[in-house]
């Protein structure tokens, strides 16, 4: 060989370990996404086990797809594209597979902890904190790994896919570290410091934020690679690209607050989250537009090319939801949408259509190449596509339809001023058939994704040779473009700095005025916090996952004060860590509806829901009459509560277990009065019958 | 301070900041070539072959 070539092995077989990961947990996360969806259409499939409820399920079904599914297959994307990018191999191979592992161990703790009830009780962070701490650690890895191989890289200028890799490294980290930070009470539980709207604003800017840079930037920045690589033609503009990125990372982080709309969130607060919504539009299409028109002059190809469908649709399902995204968050939409089926059809046209079909069309380019050979069947790629678009069709559209149909019959009033549908089950029982239709596409798109799995063990297996890691020669000198002038994108450092600042300033204009939250508080409100029992009951709320059907916010419109009282105030949940608004209501708003019943309603109402209410669809919970309530931890959660602000005095804190189970034998002396027969003393069903009679109940007004 | 005032001057900031990175990017020739990085990643793989 010749002297000044020197040979380099990029590590292929820790691509080929995220990909496997991907299609396991890609298996689970479809799976379980189907059970949950088939909870709603029938509960009986909630099969009165706790583990296997709908509010259990339910943070283990996202976390699955968001952080198992999406992940893996992110990681797969970026360590494959950025060795071939930078033309180098990976920094280090031990930390790599640390990479590898840790992850997959996360995912483990996570599949573990979530059915058994341990969560924050926040949407897509309901990890608990020593997990969190683990994510922390694994993705420090995962940067000093990937900044490592970017140091070394071999060449010199950075690809677009490049920028996105960066911003969505750091800026995630940014996010899981804001949103989590907690005060442990024991080993798997604690409290979020943030507290009511200052915890809402915090978690909506971490959501919606997982959503730009956990399931948008990573995937642009393998659409940047994988699109032009498949259809061998640079990206339509390289001019566009760079806009697009500016534009996109700077916008994003400030949209949080359209989760918020109508709520007791400040306005200011609000209406910047809609205004930077709506701009996000444009830089959202013009990723799209970038994307597309990379096919030009080849759209005659697509017919015999089934893997380029894929891109195309996901490209396309891109375009539609970020045209919805800022459509539903105008606040006259949003009065329609929020809390309905309408933002879980948005949600999935994203993360079944752009994230699903990205992902399935880059595992078909790459199997092949990493296993050199041919994919088994083109025609068995065919027959996924189809399937996978149907499903994803029937599922968004019958979400859309639920949606605003149970949006407007929650608004509508008759000329007399009142509800026309009082009865909160009416409007539940109308959408009844669209759930059904909506497992049917979830099937579909999993017939689909068996078929590529089958597909992908026939590749696989006729691969003969052993597994090898690709090879390119370079010049001895390591800089293999170094004689263009040292632009920006050259320079690591500095583009990884501007790019935080970029998410930056948006972050700190959001958050930082409501670190002090007590400055939007009115002095002349006090808002008294839970009792001891109450608040136990708060935790076996969280736990159980309520949230995920049932808010906590009434908005200032007409119909929802003749349906559930006065709109909520801020000072109302100023106690609460975390905050439990809610995003969706699958059930009625909770925010009053203590003292509305007594308690043996509630007593009822928690064993079987059908003994109140015969059509109703939530699960029983007869097991929270046969737990006994846990007091050796409610002296340590109220002082953890305390020390985070909470107004609890001393001898509160300190005689909270005793103040705790005598409130409880209030509760169950009354209840055996009206004829409860079992043995209920102690049971939880009484902490949470406190909490639900507590609720609305502490701000003098 | 009122926000109004407030946002408007961080408006103002952040528009003039943005103008002034554009000029500077312009003047510094940072989109001098647009063409040979998106041509570059197409030729980049790839021989198979076993580590030494």
């Amino acid at each position: 060989m010749d002297k000044n070539l020197r040979q380099n092995f990029y590590d292929d077989d820790i691509v080929r370990k995220f990909i496997f990961a991907t299609l396991i947990w890609a298996g689970v996360a479809f799976a379980v996404g189907l059970l949950v969806a088939l909870q709603l259409a029938y509960w009986p499939a909630n099969m009165n086990t706790a583990w296997l409820t709908f509010g259990r399920l339910r943070p283990l079904h996202t976390n699955a797809a968001i952080f198992a599914f999406a992940g893996n297959a992110i990681f797969a994307g970026i360590y494959h594209s950025t060795q071939r990018l930078l033309r180098t191999r990976l920094f280090s191979d031990s930390l790599s597979r640390l990479h590898f592992w840790g992850w997959q161990v996360i995912i483990l703790c996570a599949a573990v902890t979530l059915p058994l009830g341990f969560t924050q009780g926040k949407e897509y962070a309901e990890l608990e904190w020593p997990i969190d701490i683990l994510i922390t650690l694994v993705w420090v890895v995962f940067a000093v790994n990937f900044f490592g191989t970017l140091y070394r890289r071999r060449e010199k200028h950075m690809y677009v896919a490049i920028w996105f890799y960066i911003a969505t490294i750091l800026t995630v980290a940014l996010l899981h570290i804001v949103n989590s930070v907690a005060i442990p009470f024991s080993f798997l539980k604690s409290y979020t410091v943030w507290a009511g709207m200052q915890d809402a604003l915090v978690q909506w800017w971490y959501g919606h934020n997982a959503v730009a840079f956990f399931l948008t930037t990573p995937f642009l920045g393998l659409m940047y690679y994988y699109v032009p690589k498949v259809v061998n033609a640079p990206i339509y503009s390289y001019r566009l690209s760079i806009i697009h990125f500016w534009a996109l990372v700077f916008i994003y982080i400030w949209a949080g607050p359209h989760h918020l709309l109508y709520t007791s969130l400040p306005d200011w607060l609000q209406t910047l989250g809609v205004v930077f919504s709506i701009m996000l539009w444009a830089p959202s299409w013009g990723g799209m537009i970038n994307g597309l028109l990379t096919f030009k002059g080849r759209w005659h190809l697509v017919r015999s090319e089934p893997i380029w469908k894929f891109f195309i649709a996901a490209l396309t399902f891109y375009g539609m939801a970020t045209f919805e995204g800022p459509l539903l968050s105008i606040k006259s939409i949003s009065s329609i949408g929020h809390y309905t089926d309408w933002i879980i059809g948005h949600v999935h046209g994203g993360a079944l259509g752009w994230n699903g079909f990205l992902i399935f069309g880059m595992l078909y380019y790459l199997i092949p190449k990493l296993w050199s050979t041919k994919l088994y069947s083109n025609k068995l790629v065919e027959q996924h596509f189809w399937l996978g678009l149907v499903g994803v069709v029937l599922y968004y559209v019958s979400m859309v339809v639920a949606g605003i149909t149970q949006g407007l019959m929650w608004r509508a009033t008759d000329s007399a001023g009142q509800l026309v549908y009082p009865e909160f089950i009416e409007t539940v029982v109308r959408i009844i058939p669209l759930y059904w239709i909506r497992a049917l596409g979830g099937t579909l798109y999993i017939a689909g994704f068996v078929i590529m799995v089958y597909n992908i063990t026939k590749t696989i297996k006729s691969s003969a040779n052993s597994l090898s890691d690709s090879v390119i020669d370079n010049l001895k000198n390591d800089n293999v473009n170094d004689n263009k002038p040292r632009l920006l994108e050259g320079y690591a450092t500095v583009f990884s700095i501007l790019a935080l600042v970029a998410v930056l300033v948006g972050t700190v204009i959001e958050i930082y005025p409501t670190l002090n939250v007590h400055k939007y508080v009115n002095p002349e409100i006090t808002t008294t916090p839970f009792s001891a029992l109450e608040q136990e009951g708060r935790d076996l709320y969280v736990r159980e996952g309520c949230y995920l059907c049932h808010s906590q916010q009434i908005r200032p419109l007409v119909e929802e004060k003749l349906r559930y009282g006065d709109p909520s105030t801020i000072e109302e949940s100023i106690y609460d860590h975390p905050y439990q608004w809610g995003s969706k209501r699958t059930g009625p708003d909770l925010s009053r509806v203590g003292k509305k019943y007594p308690d043996m309603w509630h007593y009822q109402h928690m064993l079987d829901p059908r003994q109140i209410q015969p059509k109703s669809i939530m699960p029983s919970y007869d097991w929270l009459a046969k737990k006994n309530i846990d007091y050796s931890q409610i002296k340590k959660k109220l002082n953890v509560l305390k020390n985070l602000g909470v107004p609890y005095t001393d001898k509160q804190v300190q005689d909270a277990d005793i103040d705790a189970e005598a409130q409880a034998k209030i509760i169950e002396d009354g209840l055996l009065q009206q004829g409860v027969k079992e043995e209920i003393k102690g049971k939880e069903i009484l902490a949470m019958i406190a909490y639900l009679q507590a609720l609305g109940q502490k701000g003098s007004r | 301070m009122n926000l109004i005032l407030f946002m408007a001057l961080v408006t103002l900031f952040l528009s003039a900041t943005f103008v002034g990175f554009y000029l500077w990017a312009v003047s510094s020739e940072q989109f001098e070539d647009l063409d040979t990085p998106a041509y570059r990643i197409l030729k980049d793989d790839n021989k198979k072959g076993k580590r030494e």
